[in-house]
């Protein structure tokens, strides 16, 4: 039996149509695709910018304290025992601050946590200083320290309860 | 008068082709977009990488605002360093200020990074890719103290 294939009258617009709609899916996933990821970069650029406010945050706090060091030190340069009293004074009651004894040295540790709300989500930066006993060559880089300079975020809680309808009415 | 002969008329034949030129165009459009947007994303990142990349540079540096108060640094299509020249594509602006008289152990950096040439399909000149601020701290402020 022979079978005669023949062009019917519609067959090439079937498949014009069908090539055109694939030609427009791929290019709406193309798009969509390509729109999460710039989502995604935005997200992390706008996730750099929160680091580097609170880092600019840490550093003011830190200038702050080098100054006050600077201060104290040129108040109590001929009595140079009297550096930490007139640092705690000069620190004031806002600055959170610990006095440590530790071998017959003395030395404050200062923390202080800077919070960042954005987008409903904190993000913290935690700095602890440690101020030594200046020596009298010292150089305030000396003897203020960095323990801590450690940036993190509130842990991301996942909802993952599942709203089912008990059966009541 | 038809003659009885089966196919199709010129007229039939442009319009057809008349009509799958508009929709081509509108996918292939489609498919510029999608990849200016691809190239957006991938630009965003890369300007991130190199203004924190310029950033750490100068918290290495002893004295910023000694160093420079306004400068360009040019790249090419693939986000290389290179000088100025036709082939630029990127570029980022840098202005360091010192933040005022009572700090002056502490300098603002502010860095935009740019495209020089229009994304497909767009018009704009300089388009911001993104934009930064922070502030550096002068070493050599309390060095001597």
């Amino acid at each position: 039996m022979k079978i005669k294939l023949r062009s019917q009258n519609g067959s090439s617009t079937i498949l014009i149509s069908l090539l055109l709609v694939t030609l427009v899916v791929f290019a709406l996933l193309s798009i969509t695709t390509s729109a999460s990821e710039l989502r995604l970069s935005q997200k992390n650029a706008s996730n750099n910018k929160t680091y580097y406010m609170l880092d600019s945050e840490g550093k003011r706090f830190l200038y702050d304290v080098k100054s006050k060091i600077n201060d104290a030190l040129s108040i109590s340069r001929d009595r140079p025992e009297s550096f930490f009293d007139n640092l705690d004074i000069l620190l004031g009651d806002n600055i959170i601050r610990s006095f440590n004894f530790d071998d017959g040295f003395m030395s404050i540790t200062i923390e202080r946590t800077i919070i960042l709300e954005e987008n409903s989500r904190r993000k913290y930066l935690e700095i602890r200083l440690l101020i030594s006993q200046p020596a009298s060559d010292s150089k305030i880089n000396e003897i203020c320290s960095i323990i801590e300079w450690r940036l993190w975020q509130e842990p991301f809680e996942l909802n993952n309860t599942v709203d089912l309808w008990e059966g009541i009415p | 008068m038809r003659s009885g002969k089966k196919g199709f008329t010129l007229i039939e034949m442009i319009i057809s082709v008349g009509v799958l030129a508009v929709l081509a165009v509108g996918i292939i459009r489609l498919f510029i977009a999608s990849e200016v947007t691809h190239k957006k994303a991938i630009d965003i990142d890369r300007a991130v990488l190199e203004t924190n990349a310029i950033i750490e540079e100068f918290q290495e540096i002893i004295n910023p605002s000694e160093k420079a108060s306004r400068f360009t640094i040019y790249y090419d299509n693939n986000w290389e360093r290179s000088v100025k020249d036709s082939d630029s594509m990127y570029a980022v602006y840098g202005d360091i200020v010192m933040l005022s008289e009572d700090q002056g152990g502490l300098s603002h950096l502010d860095l935009r990074a740019v495209r020089l040439k229009p994304y497909p399909l767009e018009k704009s000149e300089e388009y911001e890719i993104y934009n930064i601020s922070v502030i550096v701290e002068d070493m050599s402020y309390w060095g001597e103290n």
